[in-house]
Formats: structure tokens, sequence, C-alpha cells
């Protein structure tokens, strides 16, 4: 199941960071810039990937492609963080590791719902290029993700590393 | 007909005994007359009369839910892997590198205190995560002591794994699974059955503690019906089928044991609040409280029944749990006491948890918090580290974690 899910990770993670690749070598910009974006900046970068091509399709259908493809990866890195922090509280002795991992199972759910959200607005934004208006806002949505999953991994390294000693 | 080495009780006399038995008016000789002669089919028959279904209808209600047993079978998977790993090195020749304890093998068949997918860490999980023990689990949530007897997969693990130590606990979703504890109450709060039960009173007079709260106690069988003392019997019954059948191949002589030295380890739970709120503080790191509350059947096994059954007041619910769990674990720890007299050495234990949870310290309606689980984990450990073979067979949770902190 473990190696299945890493599988798959890795599999969804290299796709997507090909995606990216392609956005930030002919914008300059990558989906993370636009995730934590202010309303400004947002709309601009939405419009430039609108106005660029990359082969018979502009940046932002990749964008587009790169959003839909990111509902999976929630999935996997969700399914992911559980499975891995839920082996570590089988191994960690230590009474408030061992209850920090269990609330990895917790963050690693608010997380996943965090990027949903996040997604279905940035799929709306990619419906309505250059329109200030319509652009919808992530970054405050973005932040606590990436700070959450931030102390979620911290929390795991440090009881697989706690391990060796 | 020889049967285990003896005479085989006469069908006649025996019936006569099982019949007593569910009436709650066997004694204690009787008790002990018929315990060596109940064989898988007798057992199957009383469980039949006490819960008034045929066998088809007890095995369904008994039953695991399919989506159950799938997560519990994960984890047993899971822990059963990292066990063929660290025995597969040398596992059995060795003392621990770190503590250089004795090095053991373990077999465990239980229920949700011993495996409790994904959310908490149960008493299995501390355990296993000791250096020195290599623990195979067999135990899924929600299973019934009577489907362990049944299934016997215990059997073919001993025999292949001839592991130093078996662990058992069951017990308790035969009384609270399917609401089944309101069958064995009366809403009157006027029984008189404990004093009818031979049986209860020679375990409450020979005690290995007296209850704490004796009026909580006194209070509480007066809401139990004699459906609970037939099912305490049965339960004893069982627990010595199990384990005369491993310590003497059912034989009643510790020679004709296929297990020589393995030390059989019990468990008899803590006295369980009924309650059926959601809400128990708001310390976020115990999130899983509300989860398990809000979805996994919390208020359904044990508050929920006896409102059905008409008692209300919650005072008279947890002395209803607390005389029920106060008997069951004197009754578990009679039977240490009854292999210590055939085989002349303590070779059953019991951890006794009782007291050891507290008011606050539950996850849901049975399950204590992870860290009550770890304290009853540490007096299994020293159990298994420190067998005594000649004093109390008894390790107390409560006495071993002030010991610890002392």
């Amino acid at each position: 199941m473990k190696k299945i899910l890493i599988l798959v990770f890795i599999i969804v993670f290299g796709i997507m960071s090909f995606q990216g690749k392609v956005l930030q070598h002919f914008s300059g910009k990558g989906i993370i810039n636009l995730e934590l974006a202010n309303k400004d900046t947002g709309v601009e970068i939405i419009a430039l990937w609108s106005d660029t091509l990359y082969g018979d399709q502009t940046l932002l259908s990749i964008a587009q492609k790169n959003t839909h493809l990111d509902f999976l990866f929630i999935l996997v890195y969700v399914v992911l963080i559980m499975t891995l922090s839920n082996s570590q509280m089988q191994r960690e002795k230590t009474s408030w590791l061992n209850e920090l991992l269990r609330l990895n199972l917790f963050l690693a759910f608010l997380i996943g719902s965090l990027d949903v959200i996040e997604n279905i607005r940035l799929l709306h934004s990619f419906h309505h290029p250059g329109n200030m208006a319509e652009f919808w806002r992530t970054d405050f949505i973005a932040w606590p993700k990436f700070v959450l999953a931030g102390w979620v991994i911290l929390i795991y390294v440090s009881s697989v590393i706690k391990g060796y000693f | 007909m020889i049967y285990n080495d003896r005479k085989a009780m006469d069908p006649a006399i025996k019936k006569d005994l099982i019949d007593k038995l569910l009436n709650n008016n066997i004694s204690v000789s009787e008790l002990i007359e018929l315990r060596p002669e109940i064989n898988e089919f007798d057992l199957s028959e009383i469980i039949q009369h006490i819960y008034d279904l045929n066998l088809e209808q007890v095995r369904k209600i008994a039953a695991l839910a399919p989506v159950m047993a799938k997560v519990d079978a994960l984890k047993n998977s899971q822990r059963n892997t990292r066990f063929i790993k660290k025995v597969k090195n040398n596992f059995r020749k060795h003392t621990a590198k770190h503590n250089g304890l004795k090095n053991r093998v373990v077999v465990v068949e239980g229920d949700s205190w011993f495996n409790y997918p994904i959310l908490l860490s149960d008493v299995i999980d501390w355990i296993s995560m000791e250096e020195n023990m290599a623990v195979y689990s067999l135990a899924s949530g929600g299973d019934w002591l009577m489907n362990m007897v049944s299934a016997k997969k215990y059997v073919e693990q001993l025999s292949t794994l001839q592991p130093d130590v078996f662990i058992i606990s069951g017990g308790g979703n035969d009384l609270v699974g399917n609401r089944r504890i309101a069958a064995m109450v009366t809403h009157k709060g006027d029984s008189n059955e404990f004093e009818n039960s031979a049986f209860a009173k020679y375990l409450y007079q020979n005690a290995a503690n007296p209850p704490d709260k004796p009026e909580d106690f006194k209070r509480g069988t007066q809401f139990i019906s004699k459906d609970f003392y037939a099912l305490l019997a049965f339960f004893q019954l069982q627990y010595y089928f199990i384990i005369n059948g491993i310590l003497t191949g059912g034989k009643g002589k510790g020679e004709n044991g296929k297990f020589p030295g393995i030390q059989v380890i019990t468990q008899g739970y803590d006295y369980a609040i009924p309650s059926d709120k959601k809400i128990a503080g708001y310390n976020p790191l115990k999130w899983y409280r509300l989860f398990a509350r809000t979805f996994l059947g919390h208020g359904g096994w044990l508050k929920t029944p006896l409102q059905l059954r008409g008692i209300y007041d919650p005072e008279d619910q947890r002395k209803i749990v607390y005389a029920m769990i106060y008997l069951f674990n004197e009754m578990m720890i009679d039977i240490g006491r009854i292999f210590s007299e055939m085989l002349g050495e303590n070779r059953v234990f019991h951890i006794d948890s009782r007291g050891s949870v507290g008011k606050n310290g539950w996850t849901d309606e049975l399950h204590p918090l992870p860290q009550h689980f770890k304290k009853t984990a540490a007096a299994f450990i020293h159990c298994i580290n420190n067998p005594n073979k000649n004093g109390s067979a008894v390790i107390e949770v409560v006495k071993q974690q002030e010991g610890g902190q002392k």
C-alpha cells in the first residue's frame, strides 16, 4: 500500500513538475506564484498565461490541466501523509510526539481540504483572464496550507530521525 | 466414554449443570465439576440459550462488519510484517541490544483494546515498540470472545510460532456488542440475582481486591439480571477451554501441554462510563475524541441500550458497568488461580486495569486515550519481562504506574 502510494505520488508529482517548469520557463511565473499572489499580480499572471502560446495551446490551458491533476495529487498526498504518520505512530514511543503524529492525520485532511478549495478558486479565475472583479484570491488559503504541510513534514521527519538514536 | 484422560460426565448430568448455569443457580462446586467437561459443542449450545438466538443468528450478530474486518486486517498485516522482519534477524537467539532483556515472541488475540485501527495507539501498539518483543497479532476491534473460541486462529499461530507469551483479551463485545447489555439488566433496580449467583458471590468473597466503591457495586448489582451471571460463568468456561487447551492440551495436566513454559496474559478492561456526550474538552491534540464520538459508535454500546431498558440515571448506568467490570476482572483473576493450582506455578497472569483510566481518560465509551493504553501496556511489558511464577499473578496498572513514578 505504502509503496504503491509512493509510486503514484512520484509519477503525479513528476507530471505536475514538468507542467510547472513549462509555465515557469515561458512566463517566468509558476503555479505557486499564482497561489500566493495578491489580486493585481494574480490577474497579471493569468492574463500573461492566457496570451502566451505553448505549441498549439496556451499556458493557461496547461495551468488548468495542472490544477485538474492536482485533485488527484491531493488525494494521493493526503492518504500518503496519513499512512506514513500512522505507520510512524506505531513506532514512536514518546507520548507527545506520538500524539503529534496522530494530529498529522487530521492536518492531512485539513491541508487537502484547503487545497481543494484553493483549486476551485483558481479554476474560477482561469475562466476570467484579465478580469479583476472575477479573480478569486487564494493566498490566504495557500499560506496556511504550506505552513501546515511544513509542520506535518517536520513532525514526521523528527520522529523518523529520533528513531535512529 | 473416556475424554481427556477422564471418564466423561454423564450427558444427563452435564445438561442438568448447564441448565443450572443458565438459570443462575449453579453452585461453585458444580461449576468446577462442569468446567473440564465443556467442549465446543456445549459452548455453542450455551451461547444460544443466553442470547435466545439460534447459532446462525448468534454468528450473524457476532460477525465483524466487512469494513471493520478489512481495516483490522490491514493493521494486523502491518504488524505481522514487522514481526517477521524482526524475528528473521536472529531475534530468538539474542537479548535486546539496548536494555539486555531477553527477547520474547508474543502472539496476541483480542478485541479493540488490542487492535484499534488508524486513530489510536492501542495496548499492542505500545507493547510492539519494545525492542525485546516481537508481536504477532490476530486481534480485531469488535471481535467477540465467542468468535475467537470458534475460529481458533490462535491455535494455528501458536503451533507455528511457538511463542513465549500468549496474550488474550475478549468478552467486552460479547457483553456490549449489538446492544446486548440491554438484555443483561433489569430497569427496576430490585434485582437480587447477585445473591442468587453462587459464582458471583464466590468471586466477590475471594476477590483479589475488594471494590473501591462497595456502595456503587451494590447499587449496580441491583440492576443486573441473571443473564449477566450466566454470561460471566460462560466467559470463564470459554477462557478455561482456551487456556486449558494451550497449557495442558485440554487434559488438565501440565505435562500434556504443547507449549512448555508459555506464559498466558489476560486483561479485563477498566470501568467504562456510559456516555453519549460528543464534546469532552477542547484540546486540539485530542481532536480524535470528537471524531470517534461522532462517527464510531459512541453512546451506542452502553448509554443507549441502558436507556432503552428504562435506566436513565447516569449514576445508575455507571454503577451497573462498574459492577460488571469488577466481576469480569475477578472472574479472569480466578482463571489465573485455577491454573496456578493445577500447574503448581503462575502461568496465567492478569493485567488489572480497573481504576487506571479515570473519569476524563476516555476517547469514547469503551476506549481509553492512547496515554492510558500505554499505562496498561507498561503493565503487560513488566509482566512479560518479570513473570512472577510464585507470587501474585495479578499486575495492577494503577500500582504499576505509581511504582514507575516513584
